[in-house]
């Protein structure tokens, strides 16, 4: 092989190298100064949570430690659940809306789902968002969990205690929520069962 | 090269967005609101400024054959700091940017920056460049950005302006996709008409003063 190609491609690769190095050791430092502790990120979500006012109650809210928990769920899955006294807030997603990442946190106290908020979606503004408008999200308030396994949506009006009405022109949306927050139903109601973990 | 011109150059004349149509994915897609437009600016202006002086810095170091992907090891590693920071001190801006804020990485703005004027200026010059192409960039999308929000949400830097959104004016389709096409076609036009016509006004009385020294020649 010619001397001089073998010159240029060590050189090649010496400066990559070096820069590569360069570039580790800079990032290295940058994460010393910007790592997010534990405590960080759960002063995070439960700011959130405050913020979207799904729990309200004076009792400090808890992670709840989520191994060994069943987690497997069909359309949707489990992020964070926080436990305070009766009340569980679970932060989880459902599959189906127009993109993903549809994060949504479901309060439920004493087999009764109190609230839900939108945590984060990229679902359509004014379109996809119907679906969390408070007139769709308070169909699923004080429904009796004992007496039921999930929830199922309708076109047109509820008639089943089991059931919500879907918004006209966002059941795409709709489904995404009504899965999330079946997923959410059904943590609670295989792990939880009202308080006693 | 003259210093105002390069400021000139990246603002207006030669501007990231509007003149050469570079970055065009971030501008659709952030712009529903003006902040995000600024803290996507103030990214990109950061990357291009650190990235331009690298570049610049190394420019006969790096080997002709391997530069593109020094640069974008380069651009890579102050898109990587910038991300690190926002998650950490404007997490909700870190949220509403997502996926955009990684993929500065692969905006043709940084990369053709440094490729075309980085690697053959001096590192004083290159700077300047940086930050007046991350200007003319920051301050197209934060226009686009308070357009789409103002008709599109009926707020301003998100303070609602409530007779706005009460009468019922606003129209969704410009935070939709289809209304950032429409208003950054439209923004475009402008634009390009406004440069165009002082192009032709410059040109016009270049060639009458050629015209008058003919005159007096003959």
């Amino acid at each position: 092989m010619n001397k001089t190609l073998v010159k240029d491609i060590l050189i090649a690769i010496l400066v990559l190298g070096i820069i590569a190095l360069a570039a580790g050791g800079l990032l290295g430092l940058v994460n010393s100064f910007t790592k997010i502790s534990a405590e960080e990120e759960m002063a995070r979500l439960t700011d959130k949570i405050k913020q979207t006012k799904v729990y309200e109650g004076e009792e400090a809210l808890q992670k709840v430690d989520l191994t060994g928990f069943d987690q497997g769920f069909e359309n949707g899955s489990i992020i964070n659940v926080f436990k305070a006294g009766d009340a569980y807030v679970i932060h989880c997603t459902g599959d189906g809306g127009y993109s993903s990442g549809f994060e949504i946190l479901v309060n439920i106290t004493d087999y009764k789902i109190v609230k839900i908020a939108a945590y984060t979606h990229g679902e359509t503004p004014g379109v996809g968002t119907r679906a969390f408008k408070e007139d769709m999200l308070s169909q699923f308030y004080q429904k009796d969990l004992n007496a039921m396994d999930k929830i199922t949506g309708v076109k047109g009006s509820a008639k089943e205690d089991d059931q919500v009405a879907m918004v006209t022109g966002a059941s795409k949306s709709s489904t995404a929520l009504i899965n999330a927050v079946n997923v959410a139903v059904g943590w609670y109601l295989n792990n939880a069962k009202g308080g006693e973990q | 090269m003259k210093k105002l011109e390069i400021v000139k150059n990246g603002v207006l004349t030669q501007n990231p967005t509007f003149r050469l149509v570079l970055g065009t994915c971030p501008t659709l897609a952030i712009t529903t609101t003006a902040m995000n437009g600024i803290a996507m600016g103030g990214a990109v202006i950061f990357v291009l400024l650190c990235s331009n002086m690298m570049v610049s810095l190394l420019r006969n170091v790096i080997p002709d054959k391997v530069r593109i992907p020094a640069y974008v090891l380069i651009i890579a590693t102050f898109v990587t700091v910038v991300e690190m920071v926002m998650r950490k001190y404007m997490y909700s801006l870190y949220q509403s940017l997502g996926l955009f804020l990684p993929l500065i990485v692969v905006n043709c703005i940084i990369l053709a920056r440094a490729d075309a004027f980085a690697s053959v200026n001096k590192i004083f010059d290159s700077a300047i460049d940086g930050v007046s192409m991350g200007l003319g960039f920051t301050l197209s999308i934060t226009t686009i950005g308070i357009i789409r929000e103002f008709f599109g949400s009926g707020s301003f830097f998100g303070m609602e302006i409530t007779p706005l959104v009460n009468s019922g004016i606003t129209m969704t389709i410009f935070i939709l996709p289809a209304g950032g096409f429409l208003v950054y076609g439209f923004m475009m036009a402008l634009i390009n008409y406004l440069v165009g016509r002082k192009d032709k006004k410059n040109s016009k009385s270049s060639e009458e003063k050629e015209i008058e020294i003919a005159e007096v020649n003959e």
